[in-house]
């Protein structure tokens, strides 16, 4: 009985599978299927083999065979009734296998057109990126392609589809391709309705999975669940229609598809409200701080991973006129404080330490403490759930935000920077993860560095540190090979913009292509010595990447040497600014000319006379360079970096006479 | 097979495709007649599991159509009035597959379809893709779906249309054969095709009009078929009054086959009733019933 069942299974699944497949349309839609992802991707999205399968090319995929995976099932579906073969077939001895089969073979045929994207993602490379990729995308385009498949069978079996019902399946998936974006701001939980994963992408170059917690699992489980729903859905319309009686097992497997769908949804929600309880807390802090911290030295003990012991030694300076007796520092309150030399009370995320003995003003002290826990934040970001700071047995990601070391800050500056200090940070028992700071690693799981104003530490199996020239590179393996071209890019850039900065002292840069960016400060101001650039991977259009990366080197050589520089956004554009853009634009000029001064003005001259206004400050630079060379120039930004209170009160239009006089002083 | 029907009814919607109909068939050949929407696809449909009854009972080989449709299904060859085939495939790979849904055993399963094949001389056409085949070739090949699984019960509805006579004699043959060991039901406007069945029914209007023998049927004409000779000139009068059953011209003279119970004309010489005049006369006599009970 059941191996005749399945050999019925089976001739109706290869049948089906051939007329599916014979057919002349099926090799021209792989064809075009092919050349919409050469035209697509190749040399367009430089991310590496994985995060293509995980982001762009996947989601074009996944979303795309939804599309035709449901004309598909109305081709099949329709097929008996089309040649007026089922009043025949339905008076056959068979059952929900021919159909179980059908529905076999349009998924099989559907999930042949995985074969372009993974050829791309293989051609893309690296090779171990495509490996560690494959199976993660095959099991999630698999179950999309399931469950859509089932559906339209489920719905197309039901009701005879005349071309009416093709146009609302169209318009259905439509919806569900934009409507859960587009819901997701105002409720992202309903990213769980993005069944074809538009805009819900599981995946970090850096930890892989691993920000996302269980969310995948959830995600995925709601989807087998639904899956296994229309499944027994399509059982009961035939057990009905040809037998008229419902079927057990697919009222068994209806039951049990909504325990799981109902467990997977509910617990995928529950992520939601668990990471938006977490990002309620409202820090306020109702009182001045009257310290500062100028030195850290942080101990991080990963002897058990989950539970990192801390042991921070804080340099207090007392900032108040009065002896100081009792201060407050902000401290995440996942941590739990187990020793200090100082009384310390923990209130939620402030810290309240009590010294022993009063500090006079100006004086400084030193506190020691130690605390441990469990970190763990999460955020919502595109409708996702994705954990910003953690400390993992399988990955590391800190950001000063999180305030996983005390942090002297009040209400108004919660933000993700203190106060400039010198900073160590060792790591003690290091499970075997490569690490990586924003400040220069000194020895092994060790970073200091002076005018420390945050610090980000990462951790993962797959990040990469190499030293190219003067650049620290630090980056994902999968992302290495473009990682370096960046390194390059900044090491020459670097070269030619640090004589205009004579004063900055640099010693390196550190380059961070990691392509994660929750958590992460706006600004990312340097330490002493080393500019630090965080940025994501970058596809390469040469004009704008190369004064990208001026105006980043720029702005963080303009820091070192102790200039001021704001965010001009929301607040009136003041002569210092201009002063700043001048010298971006000068540097850029230099770069493209190999500092030719002539030729630097004949492009200055063809950009102007492209119909661009006239930019005086930067032709008062120019004249300037033409005299005085880089030397004289380098005074400018320094001048321009000492009176910036001037240049903030400066009107625009004297800006170029400003720069001329500064330029004819010497 | 034996199929019992009893107090049969179907309604599409208000419309009332039969009406109340009993039948017993006990085996063999049996013919179902009747004019265009009289039912008769309508009940083959019923008892191929195809439809269900609104009320009433049906029962074939003891399995009852609406609970035990498989076991019935799995003795079943059907060839439904309107049909196709998946164009693509070539024939015998065609009946292939349907051996394998039809439960033929593996082994047997090759020697079966080219058993049927050749019972509808259609061998040579094998490998040729079903998209090509003519009307009748597409119509034996219905046929040799059917024959698959050796079934007990086949039911046929108009199987012989478009066939040509040569192929609609190997045909009707071949279903004389068959009624030796399974039951045939078959359904046809041609009465010519069922001299051979053991058994007839008439549907009319969704009634039984008549179940019998096909010389019982013929006999329902008796002592009213007349043979007419008449000039032309009188010939539309003649046939204003008379149901004309078969009329011939012969030098100025029509000579007509003429259905009335008292005899028409002087010279009108009684005839032996064939099937068809049977059958003529029961609709008729149905008809006119019928506008009496109206009246
Ligand atoms: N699906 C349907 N919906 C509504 N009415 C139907 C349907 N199928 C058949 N009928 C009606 O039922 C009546 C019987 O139809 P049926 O096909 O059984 O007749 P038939 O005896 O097979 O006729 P024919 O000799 O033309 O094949 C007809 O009047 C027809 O219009
Ligand atoms: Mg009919």
């Amino acid at each position: 009985m059941l191996k005749a069942m399945f050999s019925r299974f089976l001739v109706s699944f290869r049948t089906e599978l051939r007329l599916l497949t014979l057919n002349w349309l099926y090799p021209l839609l792989h064809v075009l299927w092919g050349a919409l992802f050469f035209q697509l991707f190749i040399g367009k999205d430089n991310r590496s083999a994985q995060a293509l399968l995980e982001t762009t090319v996947g989601r074009l995929t996944i979303g795309l065979i939804s599309l035709i995976g449901l004309f598909m099932a109305g081709v099949s579906i329709s097929r008996s009734k089309r040649f007026q073969f089922q009043e025949i077939e339905e008076t056959y001895p068979t059952g929900f296998e021919v159909i179980g089969g059908r529905w076999m073979a349009v998924f099989v045929t559907l999930i042949l057109f995985l074969i372009e994207p993974l050829v791309i993602a293989a051609y893309q490379g690296p090779l171990t990126s495509w490996v560690e990729g494959v199976s993660v995308f095959l099991f999630d385009a698999g179950l999309t392609i399931a469950f859509v498949n089932a559906l339209a069978w489920m719905l197309l079996l039901r009701r005879n589809i005349d071309r009416w019902g093709y146009l609302i399946l169209a318009a259905v998936w439509l919806a569900f391709l934009l409507g859960p974006s587009m819901l997701s701001s105002h409720f992202p939980p309903a990213s769980l309705l993005n069944f074809m994963r538009q805009g819900v992408s599981f995946y970090s170059d850096v930890w892989g999975r691993l920000i996302y917690g269980t969310q995948p699992i959830w995600f995925n489980l709601f989807y087998f669940g639904l899956f296994l729903f229309c499944l027994a859905g399509m059982m009961q319309i035939v057990s009905v229609r040809r037998f008229h009686s419902t079927s057990k097992i697919a009222i068994g497997l209806i039951v049990i598809a909504s325990i799981l769908a109902g467990w997977g949804g509910t617990r995928y929600v529950g992520g939601f409200q668990k990471a938006s309880f977490q990002n309620r807390n409202e820090l306020t802090l109702n009182e001045p701080v009257h310290v500062r911290i100028t030195g850290y030295q942080v101990v991080m003990d990963l002897a058990n991973p989950r539970i990192p012991h801390f042991h921070v030694v804080l340099e207090v300076l007392n900032l108040w006129e009065n002896n100081l007796e009792q201060f407050t520092l902000r401290l995440n309150p996942v941590f739990s404080v187990t020793r200090s030399n100082v009384e310390v009370k923990h209130d939620g995320d402030w810290i309240d330490l009590h010294l022993s003995r009063p500090l006079a003003p100006g004086e400084s002290t030193l506190v020691i403490l130690e605390y441990e826990g469990a970190l763990r934040v999460e955020n919502i970001s595109d409708g996702v759930v994705e954990t910003t700071d953690f400390i993992d047995p399988q990955g590391i990601r800190l950001t000063t935000g999180v305030a996983w070391y005390p942090l002297a800050v009040s209400n108004g500056q919660l933000a993700d920077h203190h106060e400039p200090a010198r900073f160590s940070l060792h790591i003690e028992n290091n499970p075997g993860l490569p690490v990586a700071a924003n400040i220069p690693a000194v020895g092994e799981n060790h970073f200091a560095a002076e005018q420390v104003s945050w610090v980000f530490l990462v951790a993962s199996p797959r990040l990469v540190v190499e030293q190219i020239d003067d650049v620290t590179l630090i980056t994902a393996s999968a992302d290495l090979q473009p990682g370096r071209e960046m390194a390059v890019d900044y090491s020459r850039a670097l070269r030619a913009i640090v004589p205009f900065f004579p004063n900055a002292n640099v010693k390196g840069l550190i380059l961070m292509v990691l392509g994660e960016e929750g958590g992460l400060p706006a600004y990312t101001p340097p330490a002493e010595g080393y500019p630090v650039i965080v940025t994501q991977r970058y596809v390469k259009t040469p004009n704008t990447w190369q004064s990208f990366i001026t105006r980043t080197i720029a702005s963080d050589l303009w820091f070192m040497i102790g200039g001021r520089l704001e965010d001009t956004y929301n607040r009136p554009v003041t002569s210092l600014d201009q002063a700043f853009e001048a010298v971006v634009g000068f540097l850029n000029l230099y770069r493209t000319e190999q500092g030719n001064a002539e030729k630097m003005l004949t492009r200055f001259q063809n950009i102007n006379e492209s119909g661009m206004v006239v930019n005086e400050n930067l032709q008062a630079l120019l004249e300037i360079y033409q005299q005085g060379g880089e030397p004289a120039i380098a005074t400018i930004v320094w001048e321009m970096t000492r009176k910036s209170a001037e240049l903030e009160e400066l009107p625009y239009d004297a800006l170029p006479a400003w720069i001329r006089s500064i330029g004819t002083i010497r | 097979m034996e199929i019992i029907v009893e107090n049969l009814t179907k309604d599409y919607g208000q419309f009332r495709a039969l009406d109340h109909i009993s039948l017993h068939i006990t085996g063999g050949m049996f013919g179902l007649l009747g004019p265009n929407g009289a039912g008769k696809t309508t009940l083959m449909r019923i008892l191929a599991t195809l439809l269900l009854p609104t009320s009433g009972r049906v029962e074939i080989g003891g399995f009852d159509v609406l609970r035990q449709g498989s076991s019935i299904r799995q003795r079943l060859g059907y060839l439904p009035q309107e049909f196709g085939f998946y164009p693509g495939l070539k024939a015998f790979e065609l009946l292939e597959y349907i051996a394998i849904l039809k439960n033929v055993p593996p082994k047997q399963r090759k020697a079966q379809v080219e058993a049927v094949l050749a019972e509808v001389n259609l061998l040579e056409q094998a490998q040729r893709k079903v998209g090509t085949f003519s009307g009748g070739m597409r119509q034996r090949l219905g046929i040799a779906q059917a024959l698959l699984g050796n079934p007990e019960l086949l039911i046929v509805d108009e199987p012989t249309a478009g066939l040509d006579p040569e192929e609609r004699i190997r045909f009707r043959n071949l279903l004389v054969g068959l009624s030796k060991r399974s039951t045939v039901l078959l359904s046809t406007h041609i009465v010519a095709d069922v001299e051979f069945c053991n058994g007839l029914a008439v549907l009319e209007q969704g009634k039984v009009v008549f179940i019998g023998s096909p010389s019982e049927l013929a006999n329902r004409a008796r002592h009213a078929v007349w043979q007419v000779k008449v000039p032309m000139e009188q010939w539309s009068e003649v046939e204003r009054r008379y149901t004309v059953l078969a009329t011939q011209m012969t030098n100025g003279m029509v000579q007509a086959r003429l259905l009335a119970s008292d005899r028409p004309l002087a010279d009108a010489q009684p005839l032996s009733p064939r099937l068809e005049d049977g059958y003529v006369a029961v609709i008729q006599n149905h008809q006119k019933q019928r506008e009496e009970s109206y009246a």
